[in-house]
């Protein structure tokens, strides 16, 4: 069910109990997979509303991760920063082949740190080193009118 | 630019020198503000604490080589007895903790360390993420010698990467790009030397948080049935460093600088301990930049920008930032996520601390990367290597900030930040 319209940031506290990462939408996806994904979820939720897209931010004990859904909502883009790296085969869904082939294409980079994968369909860039990681990934064709890749943070 | 000047003349002077007090031409960097770096000595390896770090690539082993890659070698041995290996090519990080092998580097079976502590417990296996990839492998348990400084560590926990002893997870428990072999790792192995006690929680107890945190513990009671579990202090892997019995609060990695085109190879060293021999001292010309206590950053200003999420990084074969500099061409090539701008461009950047005082220069150059590869295929060394940087809030001051310049890595201690100096 897709939540009413809302001018301001909403918050849904759920349970605190540690175990496994909240499931989460995939990039490419539709947005009502949030709607499932948050029932499931153990941390909490904040919905931010901008006028060309919607910023899903789930919060878990040291992580956070973004989605950015499309006004005919589609997850294009995803985020995350904090003390680890999140499910990637989660989180790029159908993506995440297409993410793993330009990865071994690229050939061996050695590089702990830092990693970009760039190709016309997708783009995912990580980078990090102990206690604070950071990485987001788009797809190109579906970023939205006038929209800035600095606004994936 | 820093000048390099009668730097070759410093090592026959060091030589007969018990380290510091070598004088060398001006080598501080100029604009942006901060105090420059100062004239560099590289103190020669050999003991107490001095240990030789190489960088070569790895060209005999890897199918291509790991630039801008420091290495050191050093030995393993069960613990309390005199079966040892020693072992090349292990790759020294400030960015992260802990020593790793490769399972198929180690020729000798190192004990496993258990949850009981005992032989009956349950073996301990572990999960460790970098922002590349993964390591999954055992926990096991060596006495690590550092075999030319003679720095000895007992009774060290080490990840025992990629064997079958190590047991299996799902791909959910331990996601991303595998880095369970040499050619993928790039090396033997890794020292990870970063400002951190261990690496998980230095206060404590490691609660397993999968896909949250980047270290999580597992227990195997068969190879089959790992499953996440806390792991004690005694059980996560420490920084061999605070394990070595007197030069254990940080270290100093000391390598010579690289011209415009690059080098071959380079040799340096490795001192191990601040303050604690006379080639390790916090000198007044040196100054310490306090990082944040959580994530060990600091704060980078370049070109009238904020990078709160900065910090120096021996494990990053670039200087890696965001900018509006040409990226290299796309496709796969050896140069993907690299700078290629027309001619070298001067970057002025000034590193800060954001819980202390203290100020300091960090400028660099950025040349094409294809053309210092194509001009060079065979070299390893490059000082004017960068490239682009997920974390827009992030300068990340890689090896090539190394060449020229003794970095600091002080490691956090009860009531002490983690810091790094030059």
């Amino acid at each position: 069910m897709m939540p009413t319209m809302l001018t301001r940031s909403v918050v849904y506290s759920l349970l605190m109990a540690a175990a496994a990462a909240p499931a989460l939408a995939a990039l490419g996806g539709d947005v009502t997979s949030v709607e499932a994904d948050r029932a499931r979820m153990k941390g909490a939720l904040q919905t931010t509303y901008s006028a060309n897209y919607t910023v899903h931010e789930i919060q878990m004990p040291k992580l956070v991760v973004h989605e950015y859904v499309s006004l005919s909502g589609q997850v294009f883009a995803v985020s995350w920063r904090g003390e680890g790296v999140p499910d990637l085969q989660q989180v790029l869904g159908t993506y995440y082949g297409p993410f793993r082939q330009a990865a071994a294409a690229n050939g061996p980079h050695y590089n702990h740190h830092q990693l970009s994968v760039n190709t016309s369909d997708l783009v995912v860039v990580s980078s990090g080193h102990i206690h604070g990681y950071f990485g987001r990934a788009w797809v190109p064709g579906l970023l939205p009118q006038a929209f800035s890749l600095a606004e994936i943070n | 630019m820093r000048k390099y000047l009668g730097l070759i003349l410093i090592p026959a002077l060091l030589l007969t020198a018990c380290g510091g007090g070598g004088s060398s031409s001006s080598g501080g960097g100029g604009g942006g503000g901060g105090t420059p770096p100062p004239t560099q000595t590289i103190t020669p390896p050999g003991a107490p604490n001095v240990e030789q770090i190489y960088v070569d690539g790895f060209t005999q082993t890897l199918t291509s080589p790991a630039v801008n890659t420091p290495y050191v070698t050093l030995q393993v041995c069960v613990p309390s007895t005199s079966t040892c290996q020693t072992i090349d090519h292990i790759e020294v990080d400030t960015g992260s903790v802990g020593l790793r092998i490769i399972s198929s580097a180690l020729t000798i079976t190192l004990p496993a360390v258990t949850t009981t502590g005992a032989p009956g417990g349950n073996p301990l296996a572990e999960c460790l993420q970098f922002a590349d990839g993964s390591s999954w492998g055992s926990v096991n348990m060596a006495d690590v010698t550092m075999p030319i400084s003679g720095e000895k560590a007992a009774a060290v926990n080490v990840q025992v990467i990629g064997g079958a002893a190590a047991g299996t997870v799902t791909n959910a428990e331990c996601q991303g790009v595998p880095e369970n072999t040499v050619q993928t790792f790039g090396a033997n192995g890794i020292l990870g030397i970063g400002p951190f006690t261990n690496d998980c929680d230095s206060g404590g107890s490691c609660t397993p948080n999968i896909n949250n945190q980047a270290a999580n513990y597992f227990e195997c009671p068969s190879p089959s049935t790992c499953a996440a579990t806390t792991a004690t202090l005694q059980q996560q892997l420490e920084n061999v460093v605070t394990m070595f019995a007197k030069d254990n609060n940080g270290s100093i990695i000391e390598l010579p600088p690289v011209g415009s085109s690059g080098a071959a190879t380079v040799t340096g060293s490795l001192v191990f301990g601040i303050n604690t021999e006379t080639d390790n001292m916090l000198a007044s010309n040196i100054t310490e930049l306090q990082t944040s206590s959580l994530s060990g950053y600091l704060t980078a200003t370049l070109n009238g920008m904020s990078y709160p999420d900065s910090y120096l990084d021996s494990g990053s074969n670039g200087n890696f930032f965001t900018d509006s500099l040409t990226v290299c061409p796309g496709g796969p090539t050896a140069t993907t996520g690299f700078y290629c701008p027309t001619s070298t461009v001067s970057e002025d950047a000034t590193l800060s601390s954001p819980v202390g005082n203290g100020k300091l220069a960090a400028n660099f150059s950025v040349a094409n990367a294809d053309t210092l590869f194509n001009d060079n295929p065979t070299f390893t060394a490059f000082s004017n290597l960068a490239g682009t940087n997920a974390d827009p809030n992030s300068l990340d001051l890689g090896l090539p900030f190394f060449f020229g310049v003794n970095i600091y890595t002080g490691i956090e201690n009860g009531a002490s930040q983690p810091f790094f100096a030059y």
